[in-house]
């Protein structure tokens, strides 16, 4: 009975991205069963399309650039929250957290504002801005819950053994949460690829991938969406797979130079 | 040099309103293993880690000889074992172990062969490829000990190392702490709450309660001659019974519910209610036959408890409230008296260990 439940749980949750998938592949423009026969030539449609490559190239850009703004500030964040303790630790806890709360409408409308105030053009480095204030409570609360388990007698230890703060912090800190660092990171990067809300606020003439995915649905059912969609999937996925090879790879690497020894 | 490895003059040590320290002097013998014993909360975490670096007292601090009291941790000739250990998981045994060493910039085959010596030291040196999370709480305990033991440090600190351990394992660890003691001829200061792994463990131990130092000696001293109750109640088990004492000229008298025993005078003591601890070895018991001898008194055992290499009785004494722990060394073929039995007891008042109320 469970079983059964999970099955139709699963099939809840991935049959509509099947279908993409699968109409995606799809040699006739049909969205409908029966399957006629397997096709890249939507593939090939959105690849020749220049503004699919220009939002891409816009996606990989911003989420790029935002991941690394996110996770400076987000690790200097969740390194304060470490070291902070009761009242003070709760409230910077929960300012932090509190963007996540607030609708994304209000947080693009007051970008809008505020980047209008300083007379900032909108570009990619507004959405760069609106991302990363978007991503940063993630990955802060992504990485705060791990880092409680940080034992500051590492640190002391560290330091103990003749490290002054700074190496303290290179070889000793940062090596064990650099693991929790880089997932949150990974997390940034998926969620600013496929950011709307804001996006539409803040953008100007630029276009991302899941702006011209919208635009494309308006205009016409083209199957070439799916291909598209599928594409985004693809890379999500394919972050998560790189992220989980890198560090296996990294732990075989130590293995193996310390049985050469 | 000096023949002290530590010398602490008036420190203390206030975190807002509360006192952890209040103004104490100490000083630290070369080469002995010192105990800052004491219950929770008494100051001897804090104490440690004045000497650590990683608490900024007010007073001065000694090492070798030298001011250190402004030193920053990483610039102390002293190394620490913590709590937990605190080894660094992303780093095998050997990495752990060369920490220290690499930081100075020691040259690799010097490193190999220290971190080799202190492996060998704490019989560790097949692991030296294992990762942290390989270890089970003992090993780790070793590892900790050889990281620190590397460095050659003037003073070694433990920090209740042996807390997290459970209770075979901590016997065991405790003779191989002295055991790396004597080889390493380092001074050890070990912060501990648990009054056996003092007594075991130390050259001296040094009794905190309440941010003071309420007594230091070696640990026989501490446990026959407490100078206050606290320091009675806190090693081993122990009667403690209200009395009056009388002092004059150089004769003194202490009266208990059951009897009047001798005690010379001390400058301590000035005649009233005193507290008088008899430790419940110093009683000897036996069943009431006839007339009680001079000097004992009877009583009725309450409750006994059989333990093997010991019985203890609770008896309440004849005549008055008072009840008295007994404890008998049993003999094969010897039975234990059932509650209810009476019996007949005798103190020896030089055990007494007399403190004014």
């Amino acid at each position: 009975m469970t079983r059964l439940f999970t099955y139709f749980y699963m099939l809840f949750l991935y049959a509509p991205i099947g279908l993409i998938v699968l109409f995606s592949f799809h040699s006739s423009p049909s969205l409908s069963l029966p399957f006629e026969g397997v096709s890249l030539r939507w593939y090939e449609a959105i690849f020749n399309s220049y503004d699919f490559r220009t939002s891409l190239y816009n996606s990989l850009i911003v989420a790029g650039a935002s991941a690394v703004v996110t996770t400076i500030l987000g690790t200097l964040s969740a390194l304060a929250l470490m070291r902070m303790k009761g009242r003070a630790k709760s409230t910077f806890a929960f300012l932090n957290f509190a963007p996540i709360a607030m609708p994304g409408l209000f947080l693009g409308i007051a970008l809008v504002i505020l980047f209008s105030l300083i007379n900032l053009p909108r570009s990619l480095v507004t959405i760069t801005i609106g991302h990363t204030l978007f991503t940063l409570p993630f990955f802060v609360e992504s990485v705060r819950s791990r880092l409680e388990y940080f034992d500051l007698s590492f640190e002391e230890a560290a330091r103990d053994l003749g490290a002054s703060p700074i190496k303290a912090f290179w070889l000793v800190t940062l090596p064990i949460i650099g693991p929790t660092i880089a997932g949150a990171a990974i997390l940034t990067v998926a969620l600013s690829l496929d950011e709307f809300l804001i996006t539409v606020f803040v953008t100007g003439t630029d276009t991302t991938l899941p702006l011209l995915i919208l635009s494309m649905i308006r205009r016409a059912v083209d199957p070439s969406i799916n291909a598209a969609s599928v594409i985004m999937l693809g890379m999500t996925i394919g972050i998560i797979g790189v992220a989980g090879l890198v560090m296996t790879m990294r732990r075989r690497r130590i293995e193996l130079e310390r049985n050469g020894e | 040099m000096s023949a002290n490895s530590i010398e602490l003059t008036g420190i203390s040590k206030a975190y807002g309103n509360l006192t952890a320290l209040g103004k104490l002097d100490l000083n630290v013998k070369k080469n002995e293993i010192l105990t800052l014993l004491g219950p929770s909360g008494c100051g001897k975490t804090t104490l440690m880690r004045i000497i650590a670096g990683f608490e900024t007292p007010t007073g001065k601090v000694l090492i070798d000889g030298k001011d250190a009291t402004k030193l920053p941790p990483e610039q102390r000739p002293v190394n620490m074992v913590f709590q937990k250990y605190a080894l660094f998981p992303h780093l095998d045994v050997f990495d752990n172990v060369a920490f220290g060493l690499r930081l100075k910039r020691t040259p690799k085959d010097v490193i190999k062969s220290e971190v080799s010596r202190v492996l060998d030291l704490v019989q560790l040196s097949t692991y030296k490829n294992r990762w942290i999370s390989e270890l089970s709480g003992g090993q780790a305990q070793r590892v900790a000990l050889a990281r620190a033991l590397v460095n050659r440090p003037a003073v070694l600190l433990l920090d209740e190392p042996l807390a997290a351990l459970d209770l075979k394992i901590r016997h065991h660890m405790l003779n191989e702490i002295k055991r790396i003691h004597e080889e390493s001829s380092t001074t050890f200061v070990y912060v501990t709450h648990d009054q056996d792994e003092a007594m075991i463990l130390s050259d001296r131990v040094v009794l905190l309660n309440k941010g003071g130092i309420e007594q230091i000696g070696d640990p026989e001293e501490m446990y026959w001659a407490p100078k206050t109750l606290f320091a009675a109640k806190f090693f081993g088990d122990t009667n403690i019974v209200d009395g009056m004492y009388e002092g004059s000229g150089s004769a003194g008298l202490v009266k208990l519910p059951f009897g009047k025993y001798a005690h010379a005078p001390k400058v301590s003591l000035t005649n009233g209610p005193v507290n008088v601890s008899i430790r419940p070895e110093t009683i000897s018991i036996s069943a009431a036959q006839g007339a009680p001898q001079e000097g004992a008194f009877v009583g009725t055992v309450n409750d006994t408890s059989f333990i093997g290499n010991r019985v203890i009785y609770r008896v309440k004494v004849s005549d008055s409230t008072v009840e008295l722990k007994c404890q008998q060394l049993p003999t094969p073929g010897s039975h234990t008296m059932p509650p209810g039995t009476m019996v007949m007891l005798t103190c020896k008042p030089e055990s007494f260990v007399v403190v004014a109320a």
